[in-house]
């Protein structure tokens, strides 16, 4: 063991620390709402804010259909909006977790089917989370760097999931659910996670993979109440992120 | 590592349910953590995706700190969380590393395939970095950094001895085996 080579590594290892200069305001609001503290948005945060309590009070004075299909990082769910639940304003819609740089205002609330545009990229599942946060539940699909997939979003009025290929019925924990379809991807060979969560949410009881075959994968949400949800898509890495609004 | 005079007082007030000291603690040890992940995991989106997963188990699991000073505890959860979004992230060179396969590490690089020492500490495992940035960046000794990392002291030392070498061999170090 050379003395001036671990000198070396000491001193590049400093070097390489101290380019990290600060803790970036997602982080530690991300963490805020992890613990399910109060949010104290500065100057940044507060203008999605405030777009997204405009956005909501223009929704409860009837004027949702015309204001619908809001979108997030440049891709549009299609279909028709619904009636929105009551989602807290939050500045940031990637609490858990946080992407860099600045935030566009959250995306409307809906409980209708919703679809991405249709694409033939080949998703691949890295993993899958949910976490409790102020006000709501959030579930997030991560995939690998290539990109998000394609996929559909079905709520449905139990828990109760028809497995792909089998036709099995899987019964899940809740009394409403939410099937997500990615049409063509895949969690064979990237996704180590267990293919059944059981979070002790409020909101999201359980969430457990009910399909992987032929590059056609699906997962089922368990839902205690509302199946209304927002759909927010992030970049680097891709993630397809649902917020449950919770009572 | 120096604490602030008042922060025992504030880790005091965060372990007793106060989210607003807690926020303090993120304030005051936030940038460590996030040093900590950046340099293990090698990404800066996954390094922030650690640092604030860490903080989130940290107030979970706030009831087991033990000391005034969170600094080490901090540091474990961050390293073992690092570790973990790391495997999650980079499966497929995991399974390579344990097979073996991608490993130019077993004979030293010619003088055109040196590297400087930021690429050769991305071509280590990472169990080999946890274990070089523990006891290399944070100073801390064997037996301590083998309890952060929770692996035996024998391991530790394994890990360092093999990671120098390793390192050695990518930099072209003159001491290299």
């Amino acid at each position: 063991m050379t003395e001036p080579f671990e000198h070396k590594l000491r001193e590049h290892l400093r070097g390489e620390a101290s380019r990290v200069t600060r803790l970036p305001d997602p982080v530690a609001d991300g963490v805020r709402a992890g613990i399910g503290g109060r949010r104290f948005p500065g100057p940044r945060a507060l203008a999605p804010a405030a777009i997204a309590l405009v956005f909501f009070v223009l929704l409860g004075v009837g004027l949702s259909g015309k204001l619908g299909g809001n979108t997030l990082a440049g891709k549009t769910p299609v279909g028709a909006g619904a009636p929105s639940p009551s989602f807290p304003a939050t500045a940031s819609p990637s609490a858990l977790p946080s992407p860099p740089g600045s935030h566009p205002p959250p995306p409307p609330a809906r409980c209708d089917q919703a679809k991405s545009a249709a694409s033939s990229l080949a998703g691949h599942l890295v993993s899958v989370r949910a976490a409790g946060q102020s006000g709501f539940d959030r579930v997030v699909f991560e995939f690998t760097s290539a990109g998000l997939p394609e996929y559909q979003l079905t709520p449905q009025s139990s828990a109760t999931f028809t497995q792909d290929a089998s036709g099995r019925q899987v019964n899940m924990q809740g009394n409403a659910g939410m099937r997500v379809l990615f049409p063509h991807a895949t969690e064979q060979g990237t996704y180590t996670g267990p293919t059944d969560l059981k979070p002790g949410l409020p909101l999201v009881k359980e969430l457990g993979n009910i399909g992987d075959f032929e590059n056609v994968l699906s997962w089922g949400i368990g839902l205690n109440g509302s199946n209304c949800y927002r759909v927010s898509e992030l970049q680097s890495p891709p993630r397809l992120v649902l917020d449950f609004a919770t009572p | 590592m120096l604490m602030q005079p008042a922060m025992d007082r504030v880790v005091a007030r965060a372990k007793s349910g106060d989210r607003e000291a807690f926020d303090e603690v993120v304030a005051r040890y936030g940038l460590q953590v996030l040093r900590v992940a950046r340099l293990i995991v090698r990404d800066d989106a996954l390094a922030e995706d650690v640092c604030q997963e860490t903080f989130i188990r940290a107030w979970r699991h706030i009831d087991t700190l033990r000391d005034d000073d969170p600094s080490h505890w901090l540091t474990r959860i961050a390293t073992r969380e690092s570790l973990s979004a790391y495997r999650r992230r980079h499966r497929f060179d995991a399974l390579a590393e344990r097979a073996g396969r991608f490993m130019p590490g077993s004979r030293p690089a010619s003088s055109e395939e040196r590297l400087d020492l930021g690429r050769a500490l991305d071509r280590l495992t990472s169990e080999q970095r946890a274990a070089v940035v523990l006891h290399y960046y944070e100073d801390l000794d064997v037996e301590t950094a083998a309890r952060m990392a929770g692996i035996p002291v024998d391991t530790m030392k394994s890990r360092l001895k093999s990671a120098l070498r390793r390192l050695r061999e990518l930099t072209g170090d003159e001491e290299a085996v």
